[in-house]
């Protein structure tokens, strides 16, 4: 009694718990079934006792179910206890998944507990599902994704890298990502990488160009994230390798052209330049000639000193402009360096006083203390004196030219450029008083071979050199304008080097 | 008494073109902005002009354009300029009528032929 109450308790503990149990006779025709079988299986209570096998009773196809009756009577008939998985398909087409025990009682009694585990199964499919649809994703991208284990061997990459390289993703698992990323040990760069690697830290927007192995030539950007658990140790290591190639031949390619455009520009720079040097020289030879001819023809007269000291005012004159010219043409590859621009700002801005017609006048308005940038000293006297030409052109060659300095100032909101230097920037201003122009002619201005000025007097190529230099020192370039209200034309100068200078050690 | 009519931008040049004149016997002004030169143009009588190419900014063969319009003979100094030959200067000058193209510097005796030859054809005209 004490015995069959306990049974009793632990069946209705079971039917608490939702798990069901039926006892069918040996060719599984159901004899009793508790309340938790039946809600499993959604059958009603009428089904029970059954004409037909329990396993016949749901809505699989025939197929299923005689290969399930095969496996009844070969479990029964050889007295064993079978456990398994039931895939129950209601009426409704839905499916769950039991976790079944058969349990021959006698010769005539079988026992059979269904446990429903549908939710547990469901999410596991659910989860491969999703963990199938995101390698999916990742292998798609296209970009290389790496995991590390604690150990730094490769985990996990996705397909970009082997597809690329035309190897098995197995010639990558388990391999430090030095070998698979980096080519050879010893060079600089590779060298940077993998101790940053090693490291393990967060790094975003690394710069690595390869240029030995299968991968030479190509440039990357490298994000990486160290994954640590709950007790902080590292789990695992992301990295993330995008191939920029394209984007690094592109930019090359634009120097190479801002270059041409420069070595273009040059010639036609060079042209009125010496057209300038010449009028400039004409006017100060011409009348030492005639005082020294004059003295000549007849040296005791009375104003032979104010004669020979014109003649002398002239060779001054003529040697100040000798030596500004020398300055001017002087170096060719010189290297970025960070240096105080104000000495070379006065040098040009003393060379376009000297040329400069009477009515136009240039003012500087420089801070105090140095103003230091990076830059190439050659090219800022070009693109400052392009500017100051364009100027010059703009109001009429008369009026007044202001040239504003600042040591830092904050990038405006209408850049043509983003630079490629973190900042912050020296800023260097150069306001006309000339007609000015609308927004979009504005932005005209940078784009080669445009020009506002009447045919014969521009090529056109003046400023896209500016911006080609400019841009060259990580800087950037800017147009205030307004129909009427005169232009500024600003560049940006960065105050420290990009990163990848230091890298090469150009900084 | 008619005066010949110096116009340079350039204070030197122009004072140096009048010293040849005068020490050779001949009666000069000066103007070093287009702006005077035209004003003595009208109010003067002028026998002859000699102006620079490249003035204030202002394209000088412009004004000779207006010298010439005005009957005055005119003889054109040019030392270059920006994005200017000597050759383009020389063309459009004669074909403005200019007596003659002088390249700074000159001998005094090329001002002073060129004068001659203009005075002198002048005065045979009357």
């Amino acid at each position: 009694m004490e015995r069959s109450d306990q049974t009793a308790d632990i069946l209705s503990a079971f039917d608490d718990a939702g798990i069901g149990y039926a006892v069918t006779d040996r060719e599984g025709r159901l004899l009793s079934a508790s309340p938790a079988f039946l809600a499993e299986t959604q059958l009603p209570p009428d089904a029970v006792p059954s004409k037909a096998a329990w396993f016949t009773l749901d809505a699989s196809e025939a197929v299923v179910q005689a290969v399930r009756g095969a496996l009844w009577r070969d479990l029964v008939g050889g007295g064993q206890v079978w456990r398994g998985w039931v895939r129950w398909r209601l009426p409704d087409g839905e499916t769950k998944f039991f976790e079944g025990t058969a349990k021959p009682l006698s010769d005539t009694r079988v026992v059979l507990i269904a446990n429903d585990h549908s939710d547990l199964i469901e999410a596991d499919r659910a989860l491969e599902e999703s963990e199938a649809t995101l390698r999916t994703i990742l292998d798609r991208l296209p970009l290389s994704v790496t995991l590390q284990g604690p150990d730094g061997r490769i985990a996990y990459i996705n397909d970009y890298l082997p597809r690329r390289l035309g190897l098995p993703r197995t010639a990558f698992l388990n391999k430090g990502p030095g070998d698979v990323l980096v080519s050879k040990p010893g060079e600089a760069v590779a060298d940077a990488i993998r101790r940053a690697l090693d490291r393990r830290e967060a790094l975003d927007a690394w710069p690595l160009d390869i240029t030995i192995g299968p991968l030479a030539g190509t440039s990357w950007l490298l994000f990486t994230r160290p994954i640590l658990g709950h007790g902080g140790d590292l789990r695992r290591y992301l990295i993330i390798a995008v191939d920029r190639s394209a984007e690094a031949a592109l930019a090359q390619e634009r120097e190479r052209f801002a270059r041409t455009l420069a070595e273009t520009q040059k010639v036609g720079a060079l042209n009125d330049f010496a057209g300038a040097l010449a009028h400039e020289l004409s006017n100060i030879l011409h009348p030492a000639g005639v005082y020294a001819r004059a003295l000549a023809k007849d040296p005791d007269q009375v104003d032979r000193g104010v004669l020979a000291g014109r003649i002398a005012d002239a060779v001054r004159s003529a040697g100040d402009i000798l030596r500004r010219t020398l300055l001017m043409a002087r170096g060719e590859a010189e290297p970025r360096k960070v240096q105080d621009l104000r000495p070379f700002l006065h040098e040009v801005v003393e060379t376009a006083r000297d040329l400069a017609p009477r009515g136009l006048t240039y003012a500087v308005d420089p801070p105090e203390g140095a103003v230091s940038a990076v830059l190439v000293a050659t090219e800022f006297r070009q693109v400052l004196l392009n500017l100051l030409n364009n100027a010059a052109e703009a109001q009429a060659h008369k009026g007044r030219i202001l040239i504003r300095v600042e040591d830092e100032a904050p990038l405006p909101a209408n850049l043509l450029v983003q630079p490629t230097a973190s900042g912050p920037f020296a800023l260097v201003a150069v306001i006309d008083e000339g007609e000015g122009m609308d927004v979009a002619t504005a932005t005209h201005t940078f784009e080669p071979f445009f020009t506002t000025k009447s045919a014969g007097r521009g090529t056109g190529l003046g400023l896209p050199v500016v911006l080609g230099l400019v841009t060259g020192w990580g800087g950037t370039v800017s147009v205030d304008s307004a129909p009427g209200e005169g232009s500024t034309f600003s560049i940006w100068v960065p105050k420290g080097s990009p990163k990848r200078w230091e890298e090469r050690g150009e900084v | 008494m008619s005066a010949i009519l110096v116009v340079d931008d350039d204070p030197a040049v122009g004072e140096s073109v009048r010293f040849v004149l005068e020490r050779a016997g001949y009666a000069a002004t000066g103007a070093s902005t287009v702006a005077a030169a035209r004003e003595a143009l009208m109010a003067d009588d002028t026998a002859l002009c000699i102006l620079d190419v490249w003035m204030d900014g202002e394209d000088g063969l412009d004004f000779a354009a207006e010298v010439a319009r005005s009957g005055a003979p005119f003889i054109v100094m040019s030392g270059g300029g920006p994005g200017r030959s000597l050759e383009s200067v020389t063309a459009k000058a004669d074909a403005l009528g200019a007596v003659a193209v002088l390249y700074k510097p000159f001998e005094d005796e090329e001002l002073l032929n060129a004068v001659r030859a203009t005075l002198g054809k002048k005065s045979s005209e009357l």
